[in-house]
């Protein structure tokens, strides 16, 4: 569970550029929610998202993640609990490693890098068979470096890149903004299947309220650093993209 | 002949230095300046204990712990202070300046009559004895940084360079890999400046002086063979790194064979490795890529 107690965070504060970014939030994610954040430019919500990786540190408040206090645990030193895909493919994997090694990377989460050869057959193995679930056709490439693939593909080889070591939480920071719709629906689907199968609490921000429509537990809207609406979407059904549309106007 | 296996002989004790390049090139995008300063001390260390009576097979422990040293400084300055990797690079070389004529104690020291590394008798063909001893020492070196990048550690090493946002976000302090990796790679570079004084049987302050430009040129010339034969390997494309310092002085020996005015050998070097870099920007990017 993700305790979100009276967060705040200001930027530039006490100069004239000043920014409140986010005015004393409180929330409460339950364990295995996909939540979608949704909002205009300036809402607060990427604030947010960084402030659960740990790549803000937010001014008051705190962050508790299974009742440990996280606030201000570095993005490195939280990564045993919280997993991040980017906006930006290229930010998720590194494009000059080819896909084998990017994986091994993300297996090595939390655990010490040592001077141990840890890419034998076994993990290439394990690694082929989970990308072949992906049906995208990866699995013959595992040697192919990854800036030779496309933004999709590597948003979805991300998705699972995240999955492979066990987390609680991941975070999904507008992972389609980058990407055509079929590539956005091919990555959304994975997403949605890879949490659901691994049990994991998801934070999504997305700009397509389609998106917000389509996937998730409970749609979060956010203005001015404050939450406006929570939904969560049994509990109303038939949520219309419409209705969605209406939040903005 | 001589003169063409001189420029061999040169180019594999430069070959150190193109592996620090390539080990810093992965680590920071950018190649590491202590370079200059560090070649330097490993050469400065080598001659001062050379002529104090050391055996040159001591003296090697030395130098890398000179360079790793001088490589963990630059680190050092370049995440704790926040300082740009290429000034902190540029520091950390003139302050060395300074330290290695402490350490010479004047600015040249003569090796003529020191019994070094390359002394040693293996085959009587002082040419080739002298190949044997530093192809030696240059193999054990790609031996053991083709090892160390194919560990995880070393993946690691080979990933914060290339996205250091993803690095951290999977849980590594990127600042401790970038220190440790520019030790590694100054090591490598003192080394080279151990092979060089021995062979060209003298120490002197300035030699060190725009030596990052033959490191940076032998990794370029190892990175368009490597594209164009499409080499993924590790350990192969360190021996072409290698082979590309070694192409890089036979290049500069058939300059100065033409008949140009040695004068001119620091211009023909910064034009040659201008040449090689600006390679891709003329189209041949569509051969090799």
């Amino acid at each position: 569970m993700i305790l979100l107690e009276n967060i705040s965070h200001v930027f530039n504060r006490g100069r004239s550029n000043e920014v409140i970014a986010i005015e004393c939030v409180n929330m409460v994610i339950p364990d295995r929610e996909f939540i979608v954040l949704v909002g205009s430019n300036g809402s607060g919500k990427s604030t947010l998202l960084n402030i659960l990786a740990g790549t803000i540190i937010p001014t008051s408040g705190k962050v508790l993640i299974d009742g440990k206090d996280l606030t201000h645990a570095p993005d490195y030193r939280r990564s045993k609990f919280v997993a991040r895909v980017f906006q930006n493919p290229t930010d998720g994997t590194a494009s000059d490693l080819n896909i084998l090694e990017n994986f091994r990377l993300a297996a090595l989460r939390n655990k010490s890098k040592n001077l141990v050869i840890g890419l034998n057959k076994k993990f290439e193995t394990l690694v082929r068979d989970e990308i072949a679930e992906l049906g995208l056709g990866l699995e013959n490439k595992l040697y192919q470096s990854m800036g030779s693939l496309s933004g999709g593909q590597r948003q979805a080889l991300c998705l699972l890149m995240a999955v492979m070591t066990d987390l609680k939480v991941l975070l999904l920071d507008e992972p389609t903004a980058a990407l055509d719709p079929k590539s956005a629906e091919i990555v959304l689907s994975t997403a949605d299947k890879l949490v659901r199968k691994h049990e994991i609490t998801t934070v999504m921000v997305t700009h397509h309220l389609r998106e917000a429509h389509d996937y998730g537990d409970r749609v979060v809207q956010m203005q001015d650093g404050n939450i406006v609406k929570d939904m969560i979407k049994s509990e109303c059904k038939g949520l219309s993209v419409s209705e969605l549309y209406s939040w903005f106007s | 002949m001589d003169f063409i296996f001189t420029a061999i002989l040169q180019g594999l004790c430069f070959s150190g230095i193109a592996m620090g390049i390539y080990l810093s090139m992965r680590i920071f995008n950018i190649p590491d300046i202590t370079t200059d300063g560090s070649y330097t001390l490993g050469g400065a260390v080598t001659a001062s204990f050379l002529a104090a009576g050391w055996s040159a097979e001591t003296i090697l422990p030395l130098v890398i712990l000179a360079g790793a040293v001088a490589g963990a400084l630059t680190g050092l300055i370049h995440t704790k202070l926040k300082v740009h990797p290429i000034l902190s690079g540029i520091l950390v070389m003139i302050a060395l300046y300074s330290v290695n004529l402490k350490i010479m104690g004047r600015s040249n020291i003569p090796l003529l009559t020191n019994k070094t590394l390359l002394d040693n008798h293996i085959v009587s063909n002082e040419m080739t004895n002298e190949f044997i001893w530093i192809f030696a020492v240059i193999f054990l070196m790609v031996l053991f940084i083709a090892y160390l990048l194919k560990t995880d550690y070393g993946l690691t090493m080979r990933a914060t360079g290339n996205n250091e946002k993803m690095i951290r976000a999977l849980g590594v302090q990127t600042d401790s890999i970038k220190i440790a990796g520019l030790a590694i790679a100054n090591a490598l570079t003192a080394t080279s400046g151990y092979l060089m004084v021995q062979f060209q049987k003298f120490s002197d302050i300035n030699m060190g002086v725009g030596i990052v430009i033959i490191g940076l040129g032998s990794v370029m010339i190892a990175e368009v063979f490597g594209n164009l034969l499409k080499v993924n390997n590790i350990l192969l494309r360190l021996l072409m790194v290698c082979l590309g310092a070694v192409l890089f002085q036979l290049a500069l020996a058939f300059t100065l064979m033409m008949g140009i005015d040695p004068v001119y050998l620091k211009l023909s070097t910064a034009l040659f490795v201008l040449l090689i870099v600006s390679l891709p920007r003329f189209g041949f990017r569509k051969m090799y890529s």
